[in-house]
């Protein structure tokens, strides 16, 4: 008896032992359940998967906006090793040599070249061409090259092939698509490094675009294709530049007007080239701050906490764009101003777009550039975010706090206080009035904004769009080489 | 669950205020205290009794919790709701939303903003009566049985409802300064509306009540008018579709009111689409504007909103004091979101829409004396199926229900087909030839969803309108419904 019990007590104590752990699964947790991805009965379902985990995969291991551009990722990053299997699981049971029609052919072909199938997807596209009209041919191939155009990573050979035979068969119907065709290659080779490619195809385009009728260059639509390749040929023309801003700014400016607006508009004057070569007028404003962080550029903003900056009392303040040095001066306003608000709200307020990627690129010149003096210039708007209003003084600490501290801009940071009045009656609406510095700046130089660079005389020597751009950012940096080489020679001869 | 969901009558119908505290105390114990979190624990009560052709069809009673966790940490924003309150669920959901909020601001730079302080938010609500919260199905039941006896012993079909709400909301906020937010807020309704027809359809007639106090329903009078207008309402005629002078009687000048109070958004009238209250551009100052401090209705009518009237149950609420919209017939203010007053006006204190109103009249006369002095036009008891049709004129076309009768030489000659009418409101509140005086009118509450707690401003309490006797009134069509 005495046995049996202790028998009995042991089975007990065992079954306790080896039971499975009750990982009790809260509504709050992910199940613990691998898909089978085989057993996927649609396409979809295996595109959906795909995407799925290479979602996980970007949100686990994701690349600063500051280290590169996001273009660049998608053109070079592959999709994780788990999505493609994945993909080659779920696809492995689907019999390809059925699908005839062009919608479903791009659905599977986008299924496959993420599964890194790409000869299946190839000897699809290739069936359904033979099996089809001519016009629909030349469908599928348009199709087959955005599927490669799309595909992470980008399948640069096969997609400037597919570019390369469709211009060849004659497939644009005019030179704006030609030009734009050349344009594609141009930058998709130029972003994979083959820069040969990339220049062959990038003067193929612009000479294009030299072949269409003045007028059609510069009116509407064909107003906006010129200015789309307006960056491509600065690039292409980019030793020339840099060479000519390292004589001098004016030499520069001739350039510029010559070879880039001459060439891309005809004989006509447009815009941005205007302000090469025109002085800043003094920059003035109510409140200044400036950054003061031993570590200025790098490498994300507010990761580390605010960075240090002060306020400039009247006696502190320097002449600004500060004469004898190189200056980027840019301007935050409007819509810095409105990303921010409402803070309670950030599904519409996030802080994005070009006043992000602007101080990225500011933040990254200066960096390469310790020399580059950075004003900033924005004015108050009488409230932020989703604060009550600020008086001036309140708001231009909150700007500062914000731009220098929160974004860690390296440089000077100059807030007007922006008159207004309010409309009568029940309405009392604010109305803002012009800010006299930027009046003298429009007035003296053009738009106040992008990023413009400032040579040691005060004198203009480049505008970027809206300062955000990559390419921007890289003509930037190059006529910086070139103008600081300019600067330190003149330096030693003196 | 710890005090909610017993099926037992004796369970309460709300998380109690201590429970309520707890779970906020808990989930504030389980997140960071870093960055904004938001914390809102909210349970509600729904009971109601239906019947239709005198007999009660359903008896029910909803409650439940919901709890919603906000945390924004660095801009990266994660909130999640839940209906359970014990300890685990709670530790679940909190670590969950903490996961998300770390995750995203260490991960997604995009989503960083200004850190500013937050809108100071209302304080709470407090429209809240005994009565209603004590009403039990038994009650209704009797009611119910009251009035199916009364139309069974005339004869007529009697169908109904009767509804009783409950919500109460325990918040906490805390700002990317630390700076700590409770507020709490309760509140209640109750209704009741109920048709009484003739058994061969040849005649219909309603009448309903609304309150956030079940004292204020009078389950008596409500037979009573429904049972009257049902017997006068027999047999109609049918009239040639016009113009008519038109007696409307409060509940059919309610739906006209809050059309009104729809387009009094001040974004949108502000702005270049099309809208009953723009005025246009002004090229002078850039902007475009509104009709403000212009007349849009009579001189003799006022349409506002009183958050200390009994009638529309006293609320708690801090810096929301009585809100006059059309003063005199003058459009003085319009109402919007805390976005459109910061970039606009710098204000402070931007007018939130508020969902209870009151149009009140000047010079005011009763319904018989408007029957009295009118010499050929018609009295309408309500409207239905209303709907808008052009959003600049804000032109809306229903049917008349339940009681439509023809007025000659000062008395109700006879009852008359139901009309489709098309007209506008703004057509209609500047042809005004007498008013009432303003009385509650029947309010169809919306599902529990709307009920919510949250923000505290969505206490649908009273809509208060007079009769109008109003000129050319445009019936458009007869309809063969009764």
């Amino acid at each position: 008896m005495h046995n049996t019990k202790l028998i009995l007590t042991m089975l007990v104590t065992m079954t306790v032992c080896v039971a499975p752990s009750a990982s009790a699964q809260t509504l709050f947790s992910r199940p613990d359940t691998t898909p089978n991805y085989a057993k996927y009965q649609y396409i979809d379902q295996c595109l959906s998967a795909i995407d799925r985990l290479t979602r996980e995969a970007d949100y686990k291991d994701p690349i600063w906006r500051d280290t590169a551009h996001y273009d660049l990722i998608r053109l070079k990053r592959p999709l994780p090793a788990n999505a493609i299997t994945a993909g080659q699981a779920c696809l492995a049971r689907f019999n390809f040599d059925t699908i005839n029609t062009l919608p479903r052919a791009r659905e599977a072909g986008e299924a496959l070249l993420k599964a890194a199938r790409d000869d299946d997807a190839l000897r699809l596209y290739r069936r359904l061409m033979d099996a089809v009209s001519e016009e629909d041919r030349q469908r599928a191939i348009f199709s087959l090259r955005r599927l490669y155009e799309e595909a992470r990573p980008m399948r640069v050979a096969a997609a400037k092939e597919l570019h390369e035979r469709w211009l060849a068969d004659g497939g644009h119907d005019s030179l704006a698509t030609m030009m734009q065709a050349y344009h594609q290659i141009a930058e998709m080779t130029k972003a994979v490094g083959d820069t040969a490619s990339a220049r062959r195809a990038g003067w193929a385009a612009v000479e294009a675009n030299d072949r269409r009728p003045v007028e059609e260059r510069n009116t509407g639509q064909g107003l906006q294709r010129t200015w789309s390749i307006k960056n491509l040929l600065e690039w292409l023309t980019a030793d020339e530049a840099a060479d000519s801003v390292s004589r001098s700014t004016a030499s520069y400016g001739t350039f510029v007007q010559t070879k880039i607006y001459g060439r891309l508009f005809g004989d006509t004057l447009r815009g941005r080239g205007a302000s090469l070569g025109r002085i800043v007028p003094d920059i003035s404003g109510d409140f200044m701050y400036r950054f003061s962080s031993e570590s200025p550029s790098h490498p994300a903003p507010a990761k580390e906490g605010l960075a240090s900056y002060r306020p400039l009392s009247n006696d502190q303040r320097t002449r600004l764009p500060v004469p004898g040095r190189i200056n980027a001066v840019t301007f935050l306003n409007g819509g810095c101003h409105e990303d921010t608000r409402p803070a309670n709200n950030p599904g519409r307020s996030n802080l994005s777009g070009r006043c992000w990627e602007k101080i990225s690129t500011l933040r990254r010149l200066k960096h390469k550039f310790p020399d580059l003096e950075i004003t900033v210039v924005t004015h108050t708007f009488g409230s932020l975010g989703s604060a009550p209003p600020f008086e001036p003084a309140r708001e231009a600490d909150t700007l500062a706090k914000f731009f220098l501290g929160f974004h860690r801009i390296p440089g000077t940071l100059v807030v007007s206080t922006t008159p207004y009045f309010r409309l009568a009656g029940f309405d009392n609406r604010r109305v803002d009035e012009p800010i006299a510095y930027e009046e003298n700046f429009y007035q003296a130089v053009g738009k106040p904004e992008g990023i413009y660079l400032v040579d040691e005389t005060g004198a203009v020597f480049y505008r970027s769009a809206g300062g955000g751009n990559p390419e921007d950012e890289l003509i930037m940096e190059r006529l910086l080489r070139a103008v600081y080489s300019r600067v330190r020679k003149q330096e030693a001869t003196n | 669950m710890r005090d909610l969901l017993k099926k037992d009558e004796a369970a309460p119908r709300l998380l109690s205020e201590a429970t309520s505290k707890q779970v906020v105390a808990d989930v504030k114990a389980f997140c960071g205290t870093e960055g904004v979190l938001d914390i809102m624990v909210q349970s509600w009560w729904n009971s109601g009794q239906r019947w239709a052709r005198n007999r009660a069809s359903l008896t029910s009673d909803q409650r439940d919790v919901e709890v919603m966790i906000m945390r924004q940490l660095r801009g990266a924003q994660v909130r999640v709701y839940l209906n359970q309150v014990d300890t685990e669920s709670l530790r679940g959901a909190s670590a969950l939303v903490n996961y998300y909020a770390e995750n995203n601001a260490r991960n997604q730079g995009d989503d960083l903003v200004l850190q500013v302080p937050r809108w100071p938010t209302s304080s709470g609500i407090d429209v809240w009566s005994e009565k209603t919260f004590a009403h039990t199905e038994t009650e209704s039941g009797r009611v119910v049985h009251t009035l199916t006896q009364q139309a069974e012993a005339q004869g007529f079909l009697s169908a109904g409802y009767i509804a009783a709400n409950a919500a109460y909301a325990v918040t906490y906020e805390r700002d990317d300064f630390g700076r700590e937010t409770h507020k709490s807020g309760r509140a209640t309704q109750a209704q009741c509306s109920a048709t009484v027809r003739h058994p061969k359809g040849t005649g219909s007639g309603w009448a309903g009540q609304a309150s956030f106090d079940l004292h204020r329903v009078d389950f008596t009078n409500i037979a009573t008018v429904a049972f009257d207008k049902c017997l006068k309402s027999i047999d109609p005629v049918r009239l040639e579709p016009g113009r008519y002078q038109t007696i409307l009687e409060p509940q059919a000048v309610e739906p006209f009111v809050d059309a009104v109070m729809r387009q009094l958004r001040r974004r949108f009238a502000e702005r270049q689409n099309p809208h009953p209250f723009k005025l246009g551009y002004d090229q002078a100052v850039g902007r475009v504007r509104s009709k403000l401090g212009l007349q849009v209705l009579d001189r003799r009518l006022s349409l506002f909103h009183n958050p200390m009237d009994p009638l529309s149950g006293t609320h708690r609420e801090d810096g929301v004091n009585e809100v006059c919209w059309v003063k005199d017939g003058i459009l003085t203010t319009m109402w919007d979101d805390y976005d459109y007053a910061l970039a606009e006006l710098d204000s402070p204190n931007p007018i939130r829409n508020r969902r209870s109103f009151v149009l009140s009249g000047t010079a005011t006369t009763t319904m018989d004396e408007m029957i009295r002095t009118m010499k050929r036009g018609l009295l309408v008891t309500r409207v239905s199926a209303v709907e808008g049709i052009d959003q600049t004129s804000l032109l809306h076309t229903g049917f008349t229900r339940d009681g439509l009768w023809l007025v000659e030489n000062g008395k109700i000659t006879k009852a008359v087909r139901n009309f489709r009418w098309t007209e506008s409101p703004l057509f209609i509140f500047n042809n005004v030839e007498e008013i009432g005086p303003t009385v509650p009118t029947f309010i169809r509450y919306p599902n529990r969803g709307s009920f919510s707690m949250r923000n505290f401003q969505n206490a649908l309490t009273a809509h208060m309108v007079p009769a109008l006797k109003v000129n050319d009134f445009s019936f458009t069509s007869t309809i063969d419904a009764i």
